[in-house]
């Protein structure tokens, strides 16, 4: 004798992990389950009924009657309507990456109904995980009743939006469970700062050696009169201004502009090959790929170079080589937010050949490149030596995604190893960066050994 | 999502779960405990029960619910008097839905959700429900008992007719 099995929701054959999931339901639209959870009782008060008329105990006969008016609540409630506020409080609505936000929720109900047993799951952002607490909640709430829950989230760059939260409302008996979803728009927009500074980025040599287009703030030999000083002892003749020194009777000497600046592209690879890393969870190559083409903007801008930011991506996305206040905004929005820079990897194939192509059309003819690659693939290296064969003076930058856990992950490894050496091999240096270390530091490692 | 933080899903219910399960069911053992057999069934549903909704296994808070209202019926076999049967199936009933609610709750929030409240309106509802049909139940046992044919005659037809409906839903 065994209590009739009850599924705990319809369709039969759900499983135990399909009922944590949620359930896709537009907001306004309501869906209805039987639960069928009172169906045990039922059983219990028909055998009840049974083992009764045979043995003639009016004990039994009384508690079968009982199950059943007990069966017959489970069947007579019937569910409330979905009549719910949803208000959110984002302790920081533009955060740093990696940071914590508390999301306080706040749910009303609005029907004139109690609601007995009330589930909400909150749309958390997919991109962001849960760091403490839980976005989902239960209680029951009288009506114009009010609960609060909070959790907190840990951010990623990005634009983030709270999806509609879930609503599960059960009848007292909890026999018919209605799903609704309550929208409540908000968002988290997660745009890393710059950093202040960063230790000077090592380009190409010869092109130092080239003038530049950046005409520096400072005097020296160049090209374009800057100012005039006083003679001081070592000065060539050559700049001696004559027809002053005759007026005044004072050596003068005549100062120009530096200018030995130059152009840098910073390419970030940011097709799905790159979306890689040591685990599903973990943050991807491209990422670190983002974070360290932020610190070379900044390093390089820092020392005058004029420096623009496109990707290796579907999405098209180009920002003209410059520098500046209002330049710096736009490559901080630009890393942070733009579609090519996605979390998540684009589902379009990107061709590298035209994105390529693409780049040394628009590229000034004399600009570096900096291409940030986990190196991934055979494509994005025999790029690299492309780019730096037309002239493009090319410096790879590779995070490293790979592990060394499994055969397959080893071997992707050496793969990678013989990629990065093949490239130093044909004169393009590439900073390797395993993510264990600053990238600053790996950067000023990397310089030290190549001075 | 990350497995090492708070949202590692875990489906098992809340301890107050199991708090709601244990008490009624250890009255329903403290009602059903007529002849050894009975006692013995009911017992092994109160052992059983809170462990399926502690572990949040379903099947073994259904074994659990069988072995408990089992050891109702065999007391009802035995001859116990009704009020204490009613006593004792309206405890197994909400020790069983305290229990099931509970396992729902957790697959569905898990355990780092806030659900107490829930909880508890939940079985209060059951709790209150389960007096007013054993009350009522009760009333129609004595009037029939009594010896009015015809009362009794009208509340079977209507609990006859209230079956149908309920088979029929």
């Amino acid at each position: 004798m065994a209590v009739e099995s009850a599924p705990e929701t319809e369709p039969v054959g759900t499983t135990a992990a399909d009922e944590s999931t949620t359930f896709a339901v537009e907001p306004g639209t309501v869906a209805d389950r039987r639960t069928r959870r009172w169906y045990g009782v039922t059983v219990f008060a028909l055998l009840a009924l049974g083992l009764g008329v045979l043995t003639r105990q009016p004990g039994l006969l009384l508690t079968s009657a009982f199950g059943i008016a007990f069966a017959g609540y489970g069947q007579l409630t019937s569910p409330p309507p979905v009549d719910l506020d949803i208000e959110r409080t984002i302790s920081d609505r533009s955060p740093e990456s990696d940071a914590v936000v508390e999301v306080t929720v706040t749910v009303r109900n609005t029907s004139d109904r109690f609601l007995p047993d009330l589930r909400l799951l909150d749309g958390v952002p997919p991109k962001l995980t849960v760091e403490d607490g839980s976005p989902r909640h239960a209680t029951a709430l009288r009506s114009d009743g009010e609960t609060t829950f909070t959790y907190s989230l840990r951010t990623r760059r990005g634009h983030h939006a709270f999806e509609p939260a879930t609503v599960l409302l059960r009848d007292a008996s909890g026999a018919t469970e209605r799903v609704g979803s309550v929208a409540s728009p908000s968002s988290i927009d997660c745009e890393p700062s710059l950093p202040v500074t960063s230790v000077p980025f090592p380009l190409r040599a010869q092109t130092t050696r080239h003038t530049g287009r950046f005409p520096a703030d400072a005097g020296g030999p160049g090209v374009e009169f800057y100012a005039t000083r006083e003679y001081q002892t070592g000065d060539p003749l050559s700049r001696v201004d004559w027809k002053r020194t005759a007026r005044t009777g004072d050596l003068t000497t005549v100062q120009y502009r530096v200018e030995q600046s130059v152009s840098v592209l910073l390419v970030v690879d940011a097709r799905t090959e790159a979306y890689t890393g040591p685990d599903p969870d973990a943050p991807t190559a491209v990422e670190a790929a983002i974070d360290a083409a932020r610190h070379v903007y900044v390093s390089l801008t820092g020392e005058g170079h004029s420096v623009g930011i496109t990707a290796l991506s579907p999405e098209a996305c180009w920002l003209e080589p410059g520098y500046g206040d209002d330049h710096r905004v736009q490559a901080r929005e630009l890393l942070a937010t733009h579609p090519a820079f996605s979390p998540s990897a684009p589902e379009a194939d990107t061709n590298i050949y035209s994105a390529v192509q693409r780049l040394t059309q628009r590229a000034p003819s004399d600009a570096q490149i900096v291409l940030f690659s986990p190196l991934a693939d055979d494509l994005v290296a025999s790029s690299a030596i492309r780019l730096d064969a037309h002239g493009h003076k090319t410096t790879v930058v590779s995070p490293d995604p790979t592990t060394h856990d499994t055969p397959g992950h080893r071997l992707a490894s050496v793969r990678r190893a013989n990629r990065l050496a093949d490239l130093r091999k044909r004169g393009l240096p590439v900073i390797d960066w395993n993510g264990r270390h600053d990238f600053d530091r790996v950067v000023a490692g990397a310089q030290g050994g190549r001075k | 999502m990350s497995a090492t933080d708070a949202n590692a899903f875990d489906p098992r219910p809340t301890r107050t779960s199991v708090v709601l399960t244990v008490v009624p069911a250890l009255v329903a053992v403290l009602a059903s405990a007529a002849t050894l057999p009975s006692a013995g069934a009911a017992v092994l549903g109160l052992v059983v029960l809170p462990i399926g909704v502690l572990r949040g296994s379903r099947l073994l808070h259904r074994l659990g619910a069988a072995a408990l209202f089992s050891g109702v019926l065999l007391a009802g076999a035995a001859g116990t008097p009704p009020v204490t049967m009613l006593v004792a199936a309206g405890a197994a009933v909400v020790a069983w839905d305290a229990g099931e609610h509970g396992l729902g709750l957790g697959r569905q929030l898990g355990t780092a959700a806030t659900m107490g409240r829930s909880q508890v309106v939940h079985t209060g509802a059951t709790v209150v429900v389960g007096m007013v049909v054993a009350g009522v139940g009760y009333g129609v046992y004595t009037i029939a008992r009594t010896g009015q044919p015809t009362t009794a005659v009208v509340l079977l037809v209507f609990a006859a007719l209230l079956f149908t409906f309920l088979l029929d839903r």
